[in-house]
């Protein structure tokens, strides 16, 4: 919880160094019907200039309609949207300076690819002389020069997904929305492209604001990443700050593997120089782990650790909390593999190069540096 | 018992036997296996379209039915007598206007459907069910309409300032009415499933990249529902040129068109030469209206194979 104040000192210090393009003021979306359904719950945040900043959560979180309300399809319940500095809440998505990148690309069939990335500057009255110069740019800013008078049905998936960049590309705007566009690509040519659009992103200096479900992608590449759940913000951080601080246990889980167990925990100094049996008592935690806690307070909590941050060990007297079990099933990945083990605290996932049988005993060892503390009754209400 | 299971087995095998040499015959002579592909459907082609058309034409060039000398002069005929011309002139005119109305109306209908309609199936079961009326009785009805003293009077009356009594059975106008009427659902159907297939995210894409509601519409929703236009175009126009029944029961003496002409030189005075070269006429118009609207590249005949 204390990357809350994190999160808004960063932010400050950015502001200072970059421009602001965008900003969304508790923006929020309530779709009616028979049922209300509220898709964008108070979302507010900034996207300065040049930045690869990520929308990321489960399907139905919300992702979409923001984009969509930023573009300007869909009107928001409640507030606003500034684009550079300008309230374009009420503008028609024609008049507005952003360019998306629609999920199946929406590529016009009845033009050629010249066609297709030259529609929006003719729609601004950009003279035939310089539009044509300007495809050409752009054509070898994807690498498909020559590629002008194809047509679109000729092009293969990846070369789509290009000409639709350019199509955004080409009329500067100051701010590329892309809503999922890589979702029908195998997870492997997704990771290339997301690479491919990172490196055209920095090469051309846009701003892109990128909607996927495929955290792994995003995180990879981008500047900031935006977790949303349910509508709402839960975290808005650097890949580092949602991977090492995550704010809650949902980002925790979401943003990489996490096991989780509930667990008492009594605020002491932090560090503990002894070996404990994790089933013996309450773990001993420093006082920053969660807000609002004294020393020598106790809580249940839940507690969170990454597979790679627990060791399989013979039990020692080397500081730490160990926990036993046996292995219950093994699933390799390539140079290491994660094993599950039935533990007091249910199964935990453990990330190990041993190579172990299943049903054997084994001994986890766990460091509370790499303990994230979440407070159970709050985040997971 | 025994024997007789013996002997049916037997001709089991010794028909699936001639069966698979048949079947093997058949695929090595790519001739064979065409022919029996393709054969039945070339046979009714040949038999109900080519062979009529032919002989139709055959006889439009002679000077008796069914069979006189050779001679031009029908189409002479056609040519020189100024009613008839005018006829033809009339009808030409009458198909575009009737083309160029249904396929305004018609995609306006079909464009509400696709975009806005909730129940989209249940306008379309509207818009189907007058084919279940006859056609004659559908006419018998406008004429109801137009009479004097008719619906569309007593409306007007209903107006107080206006005391316009029009004339509208046995006009242009009312022809004009009865033809728009009667293709309007039929070139409704293939424009609503072009633009009910067109995929919706090109005009946000469009919107996105600039283009306000009317250039969205000129460049890119226009374009990309052409198939559907075109179609509609054929639809209307075909029938219309041919029409018979509505301006026979709606028009006067001066609304004739062709399918009158034609009716009555089969039924009334029995010139079966002259009748044919009407009819060769229409088959011309037909081919033509067929041939340009595959040049603009409108209808798939044959689906590409890579699409």
């Amino acid at each position: 919880m204390e990357s809350l104040e994190d999160q808004q000192s960063t932010a400050t210090e950015r502001r200072q160094t970059a421009e602001i393009v965008l900003e969304v003021q508790s923006l929020t979306k309530v779709f009616g019907g028979k049922q209300e359904v509220t898709a964008v719950d108070d979302v507010s945040f900034e996207v300065e200039e040049g930045e690869f900043l990520s929308i990321i959560g489960p399907s139905g979180s919300g992702k979409s309609t923001i984009l969509h309300i930023i573009a300007g399809f869909v009107e928001p319940t409640a507030g606003s949207v500034i684009l550079d500095g300008v309230d374009v809440t009420d503008t028609p998505p024609f008049d507005r300076a952003t360019n998306m990148m629609f999920q199946d690309l929406a590529l016009f069939p009845n033009y050629d690819v010249a066609g297709n990335i030259a529609f929006g500057l003719r729609q601004d009255g950009v003279p035939k002389a310089k539009r044509q110069e300007r495809v050409e740019e752009m054509l070898r800013v994807i690498e498909l020069e020559g590629y002008g008078d194809r047509k679109i049905d000729e092009l293969s998936g990846g070369e789509r997904q290009r000409v639709a960049l350019a199509r955004c590309l080409v009329k500067d705007p100051k701010v590329i929305l892309l809503d999922e566009p890589l979702a029908s690509l195998d997870r492997r040519l997704r990771q290339n492209m997301t690479t491919e659009l990172k490196r055209i992103q920095e090469r051309t200096g846009s701003t892109f604001l990128y909607v996927t479900h495929d955290q792994e992608v995003a995180l990879a590449v981008s500047d900031r990443t935006i977790v949303l759940k349910d509508g709402a913000i839960e975290q808005i951080g650097t890949s580092d700050d949602l991977y090492q601080k995550p704010a809650s246990r949902f980002v925790g889980d979401f943003v990489g593997d996490m096991n989780m167990f509930e667990h008492d925990i009594v605020v002491g100094d932090g560090a503990t120089q002894q070996s404990h049996r994790l089933t013996n008592g309450p773990i001993q935690v420093g006082p920053e782990s969660l807000n609002g806690l004294q020393r020598g307070e106790e809580k249940t909590v839940t507690i969170g650790v990454r597979p790679h941050h627990i060791e399989i060990v013979e039990e020692t007297d080397e500081p730490g909390y160990y926990l036993q079990g046996a292995v219950e099933s093994q699933t390799f990945h390539g140079k290491s593999s994660v094993v599950n083990v039935e533990t007091d605290k249910g199964v935990i996932a453990v990330e190990t190069t041993e190579r172990l049988d299943l049903g054997d005993a084994v001994t986890l060892r766990f460091t509370p540096s790499n303990f994230h503390v979440f407070d159970t009754e709050t985040t997971y209400a | 018992m025994s024997t007789a299971l013996d002997t049916t087995q037997r001709i089991q095998r010794s028909v699936q036997t001639y069966s698979d040499e048949f079947l093997q015959a058949v695929r090595k002579r790519r001739w064979l296996k065409m022919g029996l592909f393709v054969g039945p459907s070339m046979a009714i082609l040949v038999l109900f379209l080519v062979l009529p058309i032919s002989y139709m034409f055959l006889i439009s060039l002679s000077d008796a039915f069914p069979l006189g000398s050779l001679t031009l002069e029908n189409y002479l005929k056609l040519i020189q007598t100024e009613s008839y011309v005018r006829v033809i002139w009339r009808t030409s005119v009458l198909t575009v206007q009737t083309t160029i109305l249904v396929v305004l109306f018609a995609y306006a209908i079909a464009y509400g459907m696709a975009m806005f309609a909730k129940r989209a199936n249940l306008v379309l079961f509207f818009i189907i069910l007058p084919f279940w009326v006859n056609y004659l009785v559908r006419n018998f009805s406008l004429l109801v309409i137009f009479l004097d003293g008719g619906a569309i009077h007593q409306l007007l009356r209903l107006v107080p300032v206006i005391e316009l009594q029009p004339q509208l059975l046995f006009t242009r106008t009312a022809v004009l009415a009865g033809l728009v009427y009667s293709f309007l659902p039929v070139a409704i159907l293939p424009m609503y499933a072009s633009i009910a297939r067109m995929d919706k995210s090109l005009i946000m894409a469009a919107k996105d990249l600039g283009a306000d509601p009317i250039r969205t519409f000129l460049y890119v929703t226009l374009p990309n529902t052409k198939d559907g236009i075109l179609v509609a175009i054929l639809l209307s126009m075909i029938p219309t040129f041919g029409a018979f029944v509505t301006p026979a029961m709606l028009g006067g003496p001066n609304d004739r068109m062709i399918g009158q002409l034609i009716e009555y030189q089969f039924m009334r005075i029995y010139d079966v030469p002259f009748g044919s070269s009407l009819g060769v006429l229409t088959a011309t118009f037909v081919f033509l209206v067929l041939v340009v609207s595959t040049r603009l590249g409108g209808i798939p005949l044959i689906e590409d194979d890579d699409e």
